[in-house]
């Protein structure tokens, strides 16, 4: 039994419905645009460079020599402005087409949490990144349906994880464990604590199953926001290189409460 | 005469013991996760801060003798009800020797497969007895694992009973008595380090040997010290470009090697989950050291030694504008080289990667950059000096030194591009070398530039960087556009197809190349209207590049192919540069760079660009210019070998990167708990050590065809430039008589006595006074 998730990207949080932002889905859609057009690409280009090397291989010792090469002799110049300008011009469309469609995937990623509609309803968080390890200060209460003994549902309560702590306005998780209620806007504001006495340092945290990150940077605050999709529990990061035991940074983050329909 | 040849020889002779005695390699990959046995191995959280303690362990053991030890496991950090906390499982094994449970202990430990655990009726207790029974044989040493859990035993987590666990792994070694007579020294076990030291002792010591290996060659007759000396201090004092050309190039071969031993070493690291081989800190100076030795003192010395030997011939100049700068330059190069592994030697590597980032490698302490950091950063600054003045050479050269007939749009591609990455170099370098005078006065007399609290910036160190980094990038890919060019026209037989788009491309890469560099930076915090700039600039430089490729292509188009080595190496460039590029789109998306920024996709990415484009352009240019250098050919069979190794292993060792990257691995990790990465991490490992392997034949193919080759003559391949023109090897000064470039576009050649443009005018000019 191992303790540590083997997970597969693919297969998990791609739902949903409405696109929240940073959903993972923007990644997902994404990566087969820019696939699908790698292959294209791609083949097009070794096709032609497989098909020319064989064709125009070394059929015989002397074939003549059509661009007069001699040492000390600047050839015979070629080109094709047609052909030239039909390379410059198809891959500047094709280029510009892709940006048009990262562009918009641009507006919707680092969108400004304050000012968006519906921003009361987001579930604010803070992560605090140090030198080796994740601190979590939660802002709003995340709300579960209580179940009763007999099994009935009797209102709501706050959620209480298995330590005890009720995830409400002033709880802090210092054991690198975060909750986040299902299919809520989150809102994470990202910032840096120096641990002892030493230079607070810059990390990232990342959310690898939801494709998101976003470094964490002393002097600055940075945002995140999202929507987890699916209850289970999700693994955190460190991507950016903060010293010895970086490797070691890592958090679990367990999406509880209803994700409705 | 006779007397100094056996001094040479027992010189070597010692040598080779010393090689002899260098530690060997005897670490153990274990985690408690990657067991396989009952025991502790139910719980594999991280390895952490649990203490391990064995009481009652023998200095020496007597042969059938048992030993009673006690186990005791603790940690206190493992959050959980106190009744509860803290609990222990452990597994010990030992070499030699049978295990049993120690006095009172018969229903808590247990023996399972040759090794001693708890049973589940000592799931509640921290501590054990257990007997050791030494083996009947006095003569060996015994090592002894012992993997250690630490669990919060409170089973009410997420589906997970086990957060929060963490283990650590103890081991020691026991010598039989036997072993000890006299006193004797024990063998230790050999620390990744000193495998590292030894292994660049070792190249050294290759190096050296074949140093004196050339000079034998060069005249038998002659084999003394005197005559080492003397031929020693000929190579220590040169000027000639054709020499500090090869002393740039034996240079690099060196440090390509040793870069490779780093790879070598951390990938082994991380070819399963939970490894141990390196230390967290050996990994991280391991993978800087790697990052900054491929980059700095292999790829770009390569790339001056082909500039060095080739743009003169090429442009018909007697030597480069300035001689004696030029030597400098290598010089300070090679010296930086011990300030860059002056903190590795003494155990303290910078352990800052090679984008350095601030305020991590300002800071210093506990839990700070490594002391070694502050060497490492002025041997950087040494390294920017040392391009600055390589650089300075190489732009005056074009500007002035052209012969009658090289005018600027007749000149050969190689030189083309060398112009471009030298004036690249040019504009980039300052930020670099204000950037890291910066950060050593940081880690020196205390400044604060990068200090948040202070007042500092920590994203300045980003910008100074990343506005040297990209525009570096290019710097090592041009040259080697360049190398392809004329390696693929030649072996068409043909001109290179639009001569003309191909130097508008290298000029619009290198004006592109300066306005892209926040791409590094999309999720650094930046203000977002330069995330949308850099994202638009960056796809735009997709177009010049695509722009070449095509041209390669046709310019193979009605051509008569030959498949040299050389041949083979560039369309393997054409190959693995163009998916290098393609996944490079991936990244100026903000969509897709939240996920890949600092992943394996990175890796993979890059990796494919500077090994697949820089490293196989540069192979391709070693088996194109080596006869121009010595008269004589490579090995062609050789040549294939090495070429079919490498392009496979290289595919194999980065391709599953990707993969990595998309299911989320990060880079710059001492290791991974995820147990699903082992499977292509492995692979990856393995591929690396064959494809490193097979370097070795390109290294015996240079020393074996110095002596052997085929001798090749003054054009062996067919070329035009002017460097075909002179004799192989050339002489010094490289072209007796400044020859005239023809064209075969022109029918009457009337050239001027004195033609050339306003640089050469000034420059002969200021000359002639």
């Amino acid at each position: 039994m191992p303790t540590v998730n083997s997970w597969n990207v693919s297969a998990q949080n791609v739902g949903g419905s409405t696109l929240g932002p940073a959903d993972y889905t923007i990644f997902r859609s994404l990566l087969e645009t820019w696939n699908f057009w790698s292959l294209v690409v791609g083949i097009f280009t070794f096709v032609l460079l497989i098909y020319l090397v064989i064709r125009f291989r070394e059929v015989s010792p002397d074939d003549s020599n059509i661009d007069s090469i001699a040492p000390g002799v600047f050839p015979k110049e070629r080109d094709n402005l047609t052909l030239e300008l039909t390379w410059f011009i198809v891959p500047t469309i094709l280029v510009l087409y892709l940006t048009f469609i990262a562009w918009q995937s641009m507006i919707t990623v680092w969108v400004d949490p304050y000012s968006e509609e519906g921003a009361d309803d987001a579930f604010d968080i803070t992560i605090e990144a140090y030198q080796w390890g994740w601190n979590f200060y939660y802002h709003d209460e995340i709300q579960v349906l209580n179940e009763t003994e007999n099994g009935s549902v009797n209102g709501m309560k706050i959620y209480a994880t298995p330590m005890g702590t009720e995830i409400k306005d002033g709880a802090i998780g210092i054991d690198n464990n975060l909750y986040l209620p299902c299919n809520q806007l989150i809102k994470a504001k990202i910032i840096t604590k120096a641990d002892g006495g030493e230079l607070p340092v810059l990390h990232a945290p990342f959310f690898p199953e939801w494709a998101i990150k976003e470094d964490a940077v002393p002097g600055l605050e940075t945002y995140l926001s999202f929507t987890p999709r699916e209850t289970g529990t999700y693994n955190l990061f460190c991507a950016e290189y903060c010293g010895q035991q970086h490797s070691k940074m890592f958090a679990k983050v367990h999406v509880v409460g209803q994700c409705g329909e | 005469m006779k007397r100094n040849k056996i001094r040479v020889f027992s010189l070597l002779f010692v040598v080779f013991i010393a090689l002899a005695a260098t530690p060997q390699i005897t670490s153990l990959p274990t985690g408690v996760g990657t067991l396989g046995n009952p025991g502790c191995s139910c719980h594999s959280g991280g390895a952490g801060t649990t203490a391990i303690d064995v009481f009652g362990m023998p200095d020496s053991f007597t042969a059938g003798e048992s030993y009673e030890l006690k186990i005791s496991i603790s940690n206190p950090a493992i959050p959980g009800g106190e009744l509860t906390s803290n609990m222990g499982g452990f597994r010990l094994i030992a070499s030699a020797g049978t295990f049993g449970p120690g006095e009172n202990f018969t229903d808590l430990v247990q023996v399972l497969e040759g090794g001693a655990t708890h049973t589940e009726l000592g799931n509640d207790v921290r501590d054990w007895n257990v007997t050791w029974t030494a083996p009947d044989s006095e003569g060996q040493i015994v090592d002894f694992t012992l993997h250690g859990n630490a669990v919060n035993g409170n089973a009410i987590g997420e589906g997970n009973g086990n957060t929060g666990d963490a283990w650590a792994t103890y081991t020691t070694s026991v010598p039989g008595a036997a072993t000890l007579g006299g006193g004797g020294a024990l063998i230790e076990q050999a620390e990744p380090y000193e495998v590292a030291i030894a292994a660049i002792l070792f190249g050294i010591t290759l190096f050296s040997i074949m140093l004196v290996y050339v000079f034998y060659r060069n005249n038998p007759e002659g084999f003394n010290l005197n005559g080492l000396t003397s031929w020693l201090k000929k190579w220590l004092t040169t000027t000639d470009h054709k020499e500090v050309g090869t002393l740039y190039f034996v240079y690099s071969f060196l440090f390509l090697f040793i870069g490779m031993v780093f790879s070598l070493l951390f990938r082994i690291q991380l070819s399963v989950a939970d490894n141990d081989f390196l230390t967290q800190d050996q990994y991280n100076s391991f993978f800087t050291l790697h990052g900054t030795t491929m980059i700095f003192l292999a790829a770009m010395p390569m790339i001056a030694a082909f500039a060095n030997w080739i743009i003169p011939l090429q442009i018909g100049a007697k030597d480069l504008a300035f001689p004696r700068i030029n030597a400098m330059g290598f010089w300070v190069l090679a010296f930086s080289s011990i300030l860059l592994y002056g903190g590795v030697m003494a155990g303290e590597g910078a352990d800052i990667s090679w984008t350095m980032y601030a305020p991590y490698s300002s800071s210093g302490g506990e839990k700070g950059a490594s002391a070694g950091t502050t060497l490492f950063v002025a041997g950087i600054i040494m390294l920017g000096i040392s391009s600055t003045l390589s650089g300075v050479n190489f732009i005056a050269t074009i500007m002035a030194m052209r012969a009658p007939g090289v005018t600027w749009m007749k000149m050969p591609l190689f030189t083309w591009s060398a112009f471009v990455a030298n004036a690249m170099l040019y504009i980039s370098l300052p930020a670099l070398i204000i950037g890291t005078v910066y950060l050593y006065l940081d880690r020196t007399i205390g400044t604060v530039f990068y200090t948040a609290a202070s007042g500092g910036d920590p994203i300045l160190w980003a910008h100074l960087f990343w506005f040297f980094g990209h525009p570096e990038v290019y710097v090592v890919i041009i040259p080697a556009f360049g190398i392809v060019s004329e390696v693929l026209a030649t072996s068409a037989k043909r001109s290179i197809f639009g001569y003309r788009s191909m130097v508008y491309a290298l000029a619009g890469i290198g004006v592109l190349g300066f306005v892209v560099w926040g791409h590094h930076m999309l999720t650094s915090g930046m203000d977002p209207t330069l995330r949308l700039i850099m994202m638009l600039t960056t796809m735009l430089v997709a177009i010049p590049t695509g722009v070449k490729i095509f041209n390669w292509l046709a310019t193979l188009w009605g051509g008569s192919l030959v498949f040299k080595t050389h041949t083979l190496w560039s369309l393997g460039f054409l190959v693995t540069f163009t998916m290098g590029g393609i996944s490079g789109m991936f990244f100026p998306v903000a969509g897709l760079d939240t996920h890949f920024h600092d992943t394996y996709f990175v890796v993979a990415h890059f990796h494919y660009v500077l090994v697949g484009g820089t490293i196989f352009g540069m192979f391709s240019a070693i088996y194109y210019w080596y006869p121009k250098a010595t008269g004589r050919k490579l090995d062609e069979k050789l040549g294939l070998l090495h070429f079919v190794i490498t392009f496979i292993g290289m595919n194999a060792v980065f391709w599953p990167m990707h993969q990595l990257g998309i299911e989320g691995m990060p880079r710059r990790y001492h290791t991974y708990s995820v147990d699903s990465w082992t499977e292509l991490n492995s692979f990856i490992s393995l591929s690396a050590l064959i494809m490193g392997a097979a370097q070795f034949i390109l290294a015996w193919n240079l020393i074996k065809s110095y002596k052997y080759g085929e001798e090749s003559g003054k054009d062996p391949w067919g070329g035009w430039s002017l460097e075909w023109t002179t004799t192989s090897p050339p002489p010094t000064p490289s072209f007796h008589e400044i020859p005239t470039q023809e064209d075969a576009n022109i029918h009457h050649h009337a050239y001027p006595e004195s033609s050339g443009g306003l640089f050469s005018k000034m420059w002969k000019g200021s000359g002639s006074k």
